[in-house]
């Protein structure tokens, strides 16, 4: 399958994954499209054509951890920055209200989360991988991969204003 | 069967890594509705949370411009005219500002005196070219004798009664 084809059956699944975790259209956009140059660059280092989806995965992965790095620093060094952006993203990412109530209690949620645990939560739930793929993802083995989702279940468990916000959007 | 129901902890790993769960456990959750409705909460909570992810997202509007096909940038779109009009007037300013080939200034003459050299009339003349005039030329010039001048003026623009062709012209017309 030529590689153009592949990027588009992907982009779709790209852009949610990083739309979770940026909540920000603009920059879910920007990193997708990185993520499919880069992927293109590398791709004669991808042994398995098969894994291309969890190799693809760990590419975006790494592309939005130094993404957040940037952002972070940036937010340290440019107090005009941070007064402009409070919260976590422009609210015109959100296109109503019922989006707009979920991702912020989702990241209500993922803010008491570790970073790994987050990671899994997100690579599980959101992105539908299965533990397998998510071990090669984070490079890690399947059992501590299933340590961290524990680790999540039991936070998301206690997080019942979201689990009513799901009950009620969702009877 | 184990009577005591699984607490939420072994709850939360049936659900993220049912092989680890002992078998006293498992036999329990598969015998205990109790259990299971609790254990088919959480899962059914987890599967809303997907859905909604999954639904919850703006339509993807980015089209993937991979390498080969990438096209120029729109700020270099933008930019486009403006660059060319610096380029337009770049080149007219050299072309105008510049002029033609500059004089031979005296200190690029050596290869002409080289080639002169040899003839020393030609030399003499490049001497001559290249000294400043006699202080006498310069006083001719800025001061020019009156009675030449007028000499020439009588010799070059006769007076009508001296004038040959004028008289040809009275007596019988211009040849022509």
């Amino acid at each position: 399958m030529a590689f153009g084809a592949l990027a588009d059956r992907f982009s779709g699944r790209m852009f949610r994954m990083l739309y979770a975790r940026t909540r920000s259209r603009m920059d879910a956009e920007d990193l997708t499209q990185e993520v499919f140059i880069r992927a293109m660059e590398n791709l004669h280092r991808l042994r398995d054509p098969d894994r291309f989806a969890p190799w693809l995965f760990s590419i975006a992965v790494n592309l939005h951890r130094d993404h957040w790095r940037r952002k972070k620093a940036a937010e340290v060094f440019s107090l005009a920055w941070k007064r402009k952006r409070p919260e976590a993203d422009p609210p015109e990412a959100e296109e109503n209200v019922a989006s707009a109530q979920f991702w912020t209690r989702v990241h209500a949620f993922s803010g008491r989360l570790s970073s790994t645990e987050r990671e899994v939560f997100f690579l599980r739930f959101v992105d539908d991988l299965s533990i397998r793929e998510m071990a090669e993802v984070l490079k890690k083995s399947e059992s501590a991969v299933k340590t961290h989702l524990y680790r999540a279940l039991s936070k998301f468990r206690a997080e019942n204003g979201l689990r009513d916000w799901l009950k009620e959007f969702e009877p | 069967m184990k009577n005591d129901h699984l607490d939420p902890n072994r709850l939360d790993l049936a659900l993220a890594d049912p092989e680890r769960l002992d078998a006293q456990d498992a036999a329990h959750l598969a015998e205990c509705p109790g259990c299971r409705d609790r254990l088919r909460d959480l899962s059914d909570d987890l599967a809303r949370f997907s859905r909604a992810a999954g639904t919850l997202v703006p339509d993807v509007r980015v089209r993937i411009r991979l390498p080969a096909d990438r096209r120029p940038r729109f700020r270099l779109l933008v930019l486009a005219p403006a660059l060319a009009a610096a380029a337009a007037v770049l080149v007219l300013s050299v072309v105008f500002f510049r002029g033609g080939p500059e004089p031979m200034a005296p200190e690029n003459t050596a290869p002409v005196r080289a080639a002169f050299a040899p003839d020393p009339e030609m030399a003499e003349a490049l001497s001559l070219a290249e000294t400043d005039p006699a202080q006498d030329y310069l006083d001719m010039v800025e001061a020019p004798d009156e009675g030449s001048i007028q000499g020439f003026l009588e010799f070059a623009v006769p007076a009508p009664e001296d004038d040959l062709q004028g008289r040809r012209a009275g007596k019988g017309g211009f040849p022509c």
